[in-house]
């Protein structure tokens, strides 16, 4: 193990034997190590929360209210969770990092190398396009359908469930060139066949957007439209590559 | 002898059919009891519901977000209360249809078992509901503090409620489970004794996992049950020294 990682920085490439004990062992301590990074991310998370509430009530501009005994605390602990697993996260990546590492083939860990960096960027980016866009959006679309005889009195439960499916289908959402790259490299499909489904491809974007999103036009219609153009840029870059490879 | 055997599986038959028919009278008269005891809970059950909500640390004021949710509150609740009072009667039925299997011992000892277990069970729940409601409900809308308001809905409230009661009567159980368990030989006191440590620990990690994350109410649910436990010790230790038959 040691060894490997004085020598082994990619390019170079030595097979390090280890046991089945000792793979387990590794496992073992490395999923201990993203435990304890997840529950001290929750414990900071904890004492952000109500700051986070804050914030939140003043999107809808009113208090939150909660209808169950356990609603306040379980919203409590569960935004202190989802707080400490973003904390936590760039920790887990790492720790899956380097149990996976020793694996695999140096080709296979190039293609890695490439793709890990993009798919979290893409992830960070669909999350980050959810809360700024998408979020404010279908919230002032859904609240202005509130009358004068029509009141919000928002249940905090809910509207973290609310909160959450604007946003983490994004980030999932938008892993979507990563996807088609590969499907092209591997072969199932080529640049021209997807072409031709391309009105395939629209509509189902539709669809998608539609299932994976609160019941309302706002969101569905803004996953759909990231999706399409998604799937046009990638399929331009990936013809523009075609063409330079005949060349 | 063909038709003296056919004579037999015929006295066999009715036997069979006479039991039958007893199952089915003391399944319709167990039925009616309860239906007797959830309507005269459901009398009381307003008394109940206002008697609960007097247990809230702040103001008792309630809603209800569906048309039926009220209702269905109520019936829930008187249900629940049937249950309860019709209880003692409910094992007297299932007794009483087992008692000619029985020696009379066993007869005599089943029936001194339902007040017991009854008034074990009534004891459970009546602790739960006036210590660790309490200190649960004021735990819970604690954090109805800052942007959060609490606004209880009826509904979730009574199912919170049974929640809390009634399996804290049911864990009040465990002596009687501990005395037929040490009969029939599956639990030896000594060893009881000798593991208590453990058993102290397991207590306290169920009494952090079954109530609300507060160091309060997992001392208030971990006392009752290392006193059920030495209880329960105590029991299995009167139940052994007895030579069994």
């Amino acid at each position: 193990m040691e060894e490997r990682e004085r020598t082994g920085t990619g390019s170079e490439y030595v097979l390090v034997q280890m046991t089945t004990e000792e793979h387990l062992a590794e496992l073992r301590s490395r999923l201990l190590v993203s435990l304890a990074a997840l529950t001290a991310g929750s414990v900071v998370g904890w004492f952000l929360v109500p700051g986070m509430l804050r914030h939140f009530a003043q999107h809808i501009a009113r208090r939150f209210v909660f209808v169950a005994p356990a609603e306040a605390f379980t919203t409590y602990l569960k935004m202190a969770v989802l707080i400490g697993a973003a904390l936590a996260s760039p920790i887990i990546v790492l720790e899956a990092w380097r149990f996976v590492l020793p694996a695999l083939f140096p080709h296979e860990r190039r293609v890695l190398q490439r793709f890990l960096p993009a798919s979290l960027g893409l992830f960070a980016f669909g999350i980050a396009f959810g809360y700024l866009a998408v979020y404010p959006l279908a919230l002032r679309f859904l609240l202005g359908f509130g009358t004068e005889t029509v009141q919000p009195a928002l249940s905090v439960a809910r509207f973290l469930n609310f909160f959450i499916s604007v946003t983490v289908p994004f980030g999932l959402v938008f892993q979507f060139p990563l996807v088609l790259i590969i499907l092209v490299r591997i072969g199932i499909v080529s640049v021209e066949r997807l072409m031709s489904l391309r009105k395939m491809v629209w509509f189902l974007s539709f669809v998608v957007g539609a299932l994976l999103t609160p019941p309302d036009a706002v969101s569905q219609v803004m996953m759909a439209v990231p999706l399409i153009v998604m799937f046009e840029l990638t399929l331009w870059r990936m013809r523009k590559g075609e063409r330079r490879d005949v060349r | 002898m063909s038709a003296e055997s056919s004579a037999e599986t015929t006295v066999e038959f009715q036997d069979l059919l006479q039991r039958l028919n007893e199952v089915r009278t003391r399944l319709i008269r167990s039925f009616l009891f309860l239906l007797a005891a959830s309507i005269l809970a459901y009398l009381f059950s307003e008394r109940a519901l206002d008697d609960m909500q007097a247990r809230l640390p702040v103001g008792s004021e309630m809603i209800f977000l569906a048309p039926s949710e009220a209702f269905v509150a109520r019936i829930k609740l008187a249900l629940a209360g049937g249950l309860v009072l019709a209880f003692p009667f409910l094992m007297y039925q299932i007794l009483a249809f087992v008692s000619p299997y029985l020696s009379r011992r066993d007869r005599r000892m089943g029936l001194l078992l339902i007040p017991l277990s009854f008034g074990l069970f009534l004891t459970g729940a009546g602790f739960s509901y006036a210590v660790m409601l309490p200190f649960a409900l004021r735990f819970l809308l604690g954090f109805g503090a800052g942007e959060l308001e609490p606004m209880l809905s009826i509904s979730p409230f009574v199912n919170f409620v049974l929640f809390l009661v009634l399996p804290l009567g049911l864990i009040f159980q465990l002596p009687i489970v501990m005395v037929f368990l040490t009969r029939l030989g599956i639990v030896d006191p000594v060893v009881m004794a000798r593991n208590r440590k453990y058993a102290v620990f397991a207590i306290f990690v169920i009494s952090a996992v079954l109530t609300p994350a507060d160091v309060f109410s997992q001392l208030l649910m971990a006392g009752p049950l290392l006193v059920l436990y030495e209880f329960s010790l105590l029991i299995a230790r009167l139940a052994r020294r007895r030579p069994t038959p």
